[in-house]
Parts: C-alpha cells; structure tokens; sequence
C-alpha cells in the first residue's frame, strides 16, 4: 500500500513536468499588484496601445482611496502591447479584474478580430469584460477622462442606469457566427463618457466560422 | 551489578518460596503503610492469628467489624481442630461477602495491594484472602468534554466497578459481558473488555483481547499507553478508537455491536471499531429531533472542511489565484496588505501557531486565569497585531474561523488530528495553489482509505469496499423508527434493531 501510494505520488510528480514551466502558477502577494480595472485599446500604423486604469484604490488605512493608476502599453500586437504594459509597471500586472473594455475609432476601423481572439485565449482576461466602443475618438482619452478616479465606476453607472451593454464574449461570438456584431457607443461630451449610437464591427470573411 | 539495558526483565512467579507471613514480610521490607496484627481467638492465648493489610487500601470499619470482632467473639473458632480452622474461617465465621483461601505469595502480595487483607492461621500453609478495600474515590459528575442539554449527565469516573455498574445500569441485559484482563506489570491496571452477546462481533472481541494480552508494558497510566498499544496508528494522528466520557453514548455503541473497552485509573471508556463517523457524531444526535440532529450533524462536517481548509484556501487565492476572489475584497485585502512587512504564507503560519499557543496556555492555566488568558490572547493580541500591521485582518479572520469551526468537532482527538494537517495544507497551498491544495487533500483521502480500525475500514461509513453493509446514511440522521438496522460498520451478529 505505501509502495503504491508513493509511485501514485511519484507519477503525479512526473506529470507536472509534461505541463511546461509556463502550466505551474506562479504566487504573488496582493500588495504588489495593480489590479486593472478598465482597459481601452488604440489602433493607428505603429502598432497597438494600450491604456488601463486601477481606478479608486483604497488605502492600508481603508479610511480614504488612493488615486486611480493608468498604465499604458505598446506593441505590434495585442498580446505585445499587454507585455509592454506589464513591463513599464512598478507593480505585478493582474489583468483578471478588467471588467470594461473600451475600443478606440483605430481598432474599430482596423478590426477586433485580433484583439478579440487574444482576449479569448489569455488566462486573466478572459470575455467577461463589458465591450464599449469610443467612434470618434481614441480609447486612450475615454479611460484618461476618469482622471484621478478613473473611468471604472462611470462605465458602472452606465450599465447599472440600463444603458445599453454587451459583455466581449457576446460580441465575439456574433462576429464569428455573422461577421458582424453591435457595440453600445461611447462620446466624450465635456470630458465625461456619456452614451451614444452603437457601433458596428465585422470580421473578414476567412475568419467567420 | 545488573546490566540495565536487558530486554524487559519478566519472571513469572514473581516471588519465590510458599506464603508465610515471614516471606510476606520480606516482600513488603520497611513499608511503612504495611501492617499486621496478631489477634487471639476468642481470647485463647493458644490459638493466635495474624493479619495483614496495607494502610489506606483496607478500609478500617470493614477489618474492624467484619473480620476482627468475629475473630475476638467467636468461640468456636477457639475450640475447633487446628485443621478445620481454615475451612471455619473461609466458610462463614467472618461477614465478608468473599474468602478465599490462597497459597501463592504473588497472589498474596496482588491481594493486599488491592485492598484485602491476609489471615494467616499459624498451624496451616497458606492464608486467607479476604477483600475488605476501601472505596475512595471522585463522585459521579458531569461529562465535562461532551456535555449535554437534552440527555444524562453523568460521566464516566476513575473507578473501574462504577464504570461497569454504569454501563449495567443502562444495559440491563444478561447477555452483557464484562471480561477483564490485567495490564501493566508494575501498576496492575484492571482493563475490561465489555460487549453484548450475540450482537458485538466476536472476531474484533477476540482482536480487542488478543491486542490487551499482547501489551506488555510497565504500567497504564494515561489514555495514549491503551490506544497506541491498541491500535496500529503511529503512523497517523487520526483517532482509530473512539472515546467517550458518556455512557450512555457507550452504550449506545454497545448496542451497535462495537466492543467497548474500559480502563481503572481513566475516567472514560473506548468504542471498537472506532471509525470516523464516531468523532462526528453525538449522544445528542439521537435527543433532537432528527431535522435538527441533521443539520447539526451536517454543519459538523462543513466545519471540519472548513477548518482543514480555510487557511490553505486563502493562501492558494490571494497569492496564486486572485481572479477568484471577488473584486472589492481583493481590493480590500490587497491595501490591508500594504503596511504588512510578511509574505501570505508567514502571516498565516505566525497566527496558526499563535491561535495553538494560546490555546494551549489556556489549558496550562488554572481555570479562571485561563479564560483571562484566552480574552487577552485572541481579542488584544490579535487586535493589536493588526493595528501594528503584523498581520492584515483578513487573515485573522480566516485562521479564527478555521479555529472556532474546529470545535463543533465532538471528538477532539480527530479535531487535533485535522489541527495538523491544516499546517501541512497551508505549506502545500504556500507552494503550488489550488493545485498544492488539491494534491494535499487527495493524499489526505489516501491516507484515511489506507487506515484500518481492528479490521474495519477507517472510511467504513463512507465506503462499500470490504463487503459492508451500511444501513443508515452516516452524514444524516433519518428518524428514529426508519432506522431499523444497525450500522454494518461493527458487523454485527443481529442487524436489525427494531420491530
């Protein structure tokens, strides 16, 4: 019986090296973690930037709040962008709190096909976030108008006041069943998002299932 | 000199030579609670007797009333043949309830010892036996570990006949049996073995005896030199023998068909086999009623996950797997964290082993300074532990929750047990997460399967392996009349306990 048991453990032990360095989690302590909450996505030739706000963080104290931290992040791909955003921190990115996902005019005249597909497929992101997008204007400047407090709690409102809102998964999966899906659109008036008409997306056809 | 290091000295008999009172006297040199006294019988000074007895294990009225005054008045005694004097005195002309007459100087010496007194007639070869011990010992109280609102209150006590008179009491059957063995070379502890006929299965009878006569130890003094000869469980904290202070509880599993196991000298008795269902389970399971009983049994299992669990869960997500907590407690542990200068791992191994030191100083304490003790430690060192930033609050509040949700456990050895592993957890949850955690547990349940209890299946109630049959479901308690058959568990020789 112990024989068994420690060949069982043994085994166990050997399939954890099949998983690859990368498989096995890697611990974090809370405290050295930026918790991003929003996420906006520009597209222009250079390539994509990325903007991302903490919003309000509270304090040791957790009798006042810390200011909102934005970080931003570039590359020629999403998935480079993310790990330059990750780099130009002080802090241990943690991307699985980002609940809005805003898309710049760049993206949405280039495509979310690429972007959609890396959300899909990173651990932390995932397509839960809900999926707005700014038409006239850059991503960048919807979660900057935040400021100090960041963009969070305003896109919260909205959704909780019942404006109209779509989470990325359905978005994407109405882009791969149609090629085409509706986002709720986003304007800055006098420095606050307010909403606006919705917004179409498509995908090229090779990419519809 | 003798070499000290020789195997366990053992000689049988113990004390060479026939019963005299001069070799007696040699076994007993310079005791002072060692006493005889020569008396004539019925003042003839030509036939004298000697008694012997040990100062405050023979009860002073009993020698007095029942074996001198007869020996001071009766003049038959006197004129008898110095032959028949032995028969006269074994047969009726003292007033006590046993005499016996013995030759061998062990059994003199064991007797005494135990409170009787030893009669030594002059002319004849050997001496008389007669018990008269005292009966010294702590009333019947209050189960102090399992007490009750809804049931007896008496418990268990260190006198090894009352205990047998309390299991009697109960059990009223003549099909009780009550076998007893001594164990223990120099404290000669009575141990007895007690079950009912016809329904406790003779193979773990004949285990428990066979295990009882293999132990051959110095002396039995504490709870741990039965159950770790008992039982092969060195090799895991859980407890493979279920103890109780409660008789009726005892009896109870008595009725169950499991061997109950009681000890002189220790004021409980143990349940054999002693699977794990019995360190969840109450007396009070069967008073309330069977919705409440459920719940209740229910809840004790969930604290036991909870307090194997939490602090080892905790670790697995705020360090490895935070996307699994909700947003804003993340966000509230991750700024209490912020003035706290220790890893996750370290803060929850410094309040485990404190909340275990304080516990542990509160046992060590005299009673009232005790719960004083326990007030200081939790409320005010914890309280300023985390105004100092020593710890954040969340941890305190998951350790405290582990701690308390481990006393609903009845059987405190098998929360002691759970106490441990949670340490071991919480390491493996330090290393790998959820997937540590995991592999920790599913070694644990390895573990649990691999234990046996006197051939029984230590997971028995939770298991169908070994050709088993359970009758009720262990984790609910049904209504009292639906459950007409007894848990096949102790494999019992009758299984249906009702019409």
């Amino acid at each position: 019986m112990k024989l068994k048991a420690i060949r069982v453990l043994a085994l166990g032990a050997l399939c954890l090296l099949l998983t690859g360095c990368s498989a096995l989690p890697r611990s974090r302590e809370m405290e050295n973690m930026a918790l991003l909450r929003t996420l906006g996505v520009d597209w222009s030739e250079e390539g994509y930037t990325l903007t991302a706000s903490t919003g309000l963080r509270p304090d040791a104290s957790g009798q006042e709040r810390e200011k909102a931290l934005t970080l931003t992040g570039r590359g020629d791909t999403p998935e480079q962008a993310v790990e330059d955003l990750k780099q130009n921190s002080d802090h241990v990115v943690f991307l699985g709190y980002v609940d809005q996902l805003l898309l710049g005019e760049g993206v949405v005249e280039h495509g979310v096909g690429p972007l959609l597909d890396y959300t899909a497929q990173d651990r932390e992101l995932g397509l839960g976030a809900r999926l707005w997008a700014i038409p006239k204007g850059t991503a960048q400047e919807g979660v900057e108008s935040g400021g100090d407090q960041g963009v969070e709690q305003r896109l919260n409102t909205l959704r909780l006041n019942g404006v109209w809102n779509r989470s990325a998964g359905e978005v994407y999966s109405d882009l791969l069943d149609t090629g085409a899906g509706q986002v709720p659109g986003l304007a800055l008036e006098e420095g606050l998002l307010s909403p606006t008409h919705s917004v179409s997306l498509t995908l090229p056809p090779a990419q519809i299932e | 000199m003798s070499n000290p290091y020789v195997p366990h000295p053992r000689k049988v008999p113990q004390y060479d030579g026939p019963l005299t009172l001069s070799n007696l006297e040699k076994v007993f040199p310079n005791c002072v609670d060692f006493a005889k006294r020569t008396v004539l019988l019925a003042g003839a000074r030509q036939r004298q007797v000697t008694l012997c007895y040990i100062v405050g294990m023979a009860r002073t009225e009993r020698l007095n009333d029942y074996v001198l005054r007869p020996l001071a008045q009766d003049d038959q005694l006197a004129s008898a043949p110095a032959e028949d004097l032995p028969g006269l005195l074994a047969g009726g002309s003292l007033y006590a309830q046993e005499a016996k007459w013995i030759t061998s100087l062990d059994e003199a010496a064991v007797g005494i010892i135990n409170g009787s007194c030893l009669l030594f007639c002059h002319e004849a070869e050997g001496a008389l036996l007669i018990p008269v011990p005292t009966e010294e010992k702590r009333s019947i109280g209050e189960p102090e570990n399992e007490p009750a609102l809804k049931g007896g209150r008496d418990s268990f006590v260190e006198s090894i006949r009352t205990n047998t008179s309390l299991v009697r009491r109960r059990l009223r059957a003549p099909e009780l049996r009550v076998r007893e063995q001594i164990v223990g070379r120099r404290t000669l502890t009575p141990v007895d073995v007690v079950y009912l006929e016809g329904i406790a299965d003779p193979d773990t009878v004949g285990r428990v005896e066979q295990r009882l006569e293999r132990m051959d130890v110095d002396g039995v003094e504490s709870a741990g030199d039965l159950e770790e000869y008992l039982v092969d469980g060195a090799r895991s904290p859980f407890p493979l023998l279920a103890g109780t202070q409660r008789p009726d509880r005892f009896c109870r599993g008595l009725l169950e068909g499991r061997v109950g196991i009681l000890c002189d000298g220790l004021p409980m008795g143990w349940l054999a086999p002693g699977t794990m269902d019995l360190s969840f389970n109450t007396g009070q399971d069967r008073a309330y009623h069977w919705m409440a009983a459920t719940a209740l049994r229910l809840l004790r299992y969930f604290c036991a996950l909870v307090t194997l669990l939490l602090p080892g869960l905790y670790i697995a997500l705020v360090t490895y797997h935070p996307e699994a907590i909700p947003v804003k407690l993340a966000l509230s542990i991750a700024a209490a964290k912020q003035e706290v200068p220790f890893s996750t791992i370290f803060e929850v191994l410094i309040m485990l082993l404190a909340f275990e030191v304080v516990q542990e100083a509160g046992l060590r304490f005299p009673g009232p300074i005790g719960a004083t003790v326990s007030i200081l430690g939790g409320l005010v060192v914890g309280n300023a532990a985390v105004e100092a930033h020593i710890v954040s609050p969340a941890v305190l509040i998951a350790v405290a929750i582990a701690g308390v949700a481990g006393y609903t456990i009845p059987g405190q050895d098998m929360s002691n047990a759970l106490r441990l592993w949670r340490f071991l957890l919480a390491v493996l949850s330090s290393v790998g997460g959820l997937a540590g955690l995991t592999a920790g547990l599913a070694f644990l349940v390895l573990h649990l399967a691999g234990l046996e209890t006197f051939g029984i299946p230590y997971l028995a109630p939770f298991t169908m392996g070994g050709g088993i049959h359970l009758s009720d479901p262990s984790l609910i308690r049904p209504p009292l009349p639906h459950m007409k058959w007894r848990s096949g568990v102790s494999n019992p020789k009758n299984r249906r306990d009702q019409r």
